[in-house]
């Protein structure tokens, strides 16, 4: 099964989080390559990926759900269910050998990533407003 | 009372015809139809057939006969097939989501070539661009007045024309014009006339980095340019599939 899965990944981890994502599956590769910031600005400050994934590596990662507080004018309620970062480097590592690729992520960036990125459900544009960022603007 | 049921059969039919018409000796170009559930794929391979809404969609084959197949490897980068209101379309989200043939040689297209796409705006994205050539050319950019930088809504030689639901975009060839066109939220037909496509290696569809639109497209024309008798049905092909009075 496929689901929504919008992920952002801080800068300093975004080449780790590639990594994984090129290892775990052919169609993980060019992931998290559209920058972010406050101030639509450089620097990028993070990167972001959204889109229909396999539940098989969905079900690998951490997955916040927003929900709408009790009374009219509470605040939402964001919550956490951890993901499986020992799980995701095991099959990163599987993945990296099937396809002869270099797996140079380790289990600790697996947990670092985890724990400081923000993957939700949420459509793209609800998660950037809700962390208060924006794309990067640029000239064409 | 009697009640005369009209089919609208016969006219798509036609219609379906007329753009088929366009590529049966061979000439170059690409025709996307996102309503042919037989040309999509989830998988950039083409092995899982889409068959229902919300699907990804990895493959889109080229109806042509050029062989001009778009796909997207990146699996949280395709955009979504999407039924809704009697209309199917793919939903791209503004964010990463795009498609685009495999690199072909400089000179498959020609220096006069027309390019149709049925396309709704769905945000006031700052500045896009619905089609382009890898990272550099460009062709229909579009920007929100008073947001946006202005400039010029196609890159490179050639001077084409722009055209939304048949009727010149005033403002001529400018992002600002083109971006006033197209209403946030409702279904246009949009032309390119007279393009220049001779040094593109490869069609992007919503592809350039950083400009990528959030947009539903319900399917695109590409071809030789056209005699206007000609780019009318091609332009009531489209608007037929969103119900576009034209």
């Amino acid at each position: 099964m496929n689901v929504l899965r919008t992920i952002i990944i801080p800068a300093d981890l975004v080449g780790k989080a590639r990594n994984f994502g090129e290892t775990l599956s052919p169609a993980g590769a060019n992931m998290y390559l559209t920058p972010l910031s406050p101030t639509g600005n450089l620097p990028a400050t993070h990167y972001i990926s959204s889109g229909i994934i396999g539940s098989e590596f969905a079900d690998l990662l951490p997955l916040i759900t927003v929900s709408k507080g009790a009374k009219l004018g509470d605040p939402d309620i964001v919550t956490k269910a951890p993901g499986k970062p020992v799980v995701m480097h095991a099959a990163a590592t599987a993945g990296a050998k099937a396809q002869k690729l270099t797996l140079t992520a380790t289990e600790p960036d697996a947990v670092n990533i985890m724990d400081q990125s923000d993957t939700s459900g949420q459509p793209p544009f609800e998660a950037m407003a809700r962390l208060g960022l924006q794309m990067l603007k640029g000239t064409l | 009372m009697s009640v005369i049921l009209l089919s609208r059969k016969p006219l798509l039919t036609r219609l379906n015809q007329a753009v088929r018409s366009l590529f049966a000796n061979g000439e170059k170009g690409l025709w996307l139809d996102p309503s042919d559930l037989s040309t999509l794929y989830q998988d950039s391979a083409g092995t899982v057939a889409v068959t229902a809404t919300g699907q990804p969609l990895g493959k889109e084959s080229d109806k042509s006969g050029r062989a001009n197949h778009v796909s997207q490897a990146t699996a949280a980068a395709r955009p979504v097939y999407t039924e809704a209101s009697g209309i199917k379309y793919l939903a791209f989200d503004g964010v990463d989501d795009g498609l685009a043939t495999a690199t072909f040689a400089a000179g498959t297209l020609t220096s006069n070539m027309d390019v149709f796409v049925a396309v709704k705006r769905n945000t006031a994205s700052e500045l896009c661009t619905i089609f382009s050539r890898g990272g550099t050319s460009f062709l229909g950019a579009f920007a929100t007045a008073g947001v946006s930088p202005e400039g010029a809504a196609y890159f490179g030689a050639g001077a084409p024309s722009m055209w939304v639901d048949g009727a010149l975009v005033p403002g001529g060839n400018s992002r600002l014009a083109l971006g006033g066109a197209l209403t946030i939220g409702a279904w246009r037909v949009v032309e390119f006339r007279n393009v220049n496509l001779s040094a593109w290696t490869d069609i992007g569809l919503a592809t350039y980095p950083g400009y990528r639109p959030a947009m539903s497209v319900v399917g695109v024309v590409v071809s030789v340019a056209q005699s206007d008798a000609k780019r009318t049905q091609i332009r009531q092909y489209l608007a037929n599939k969103v119900g576009v009075v034209l």
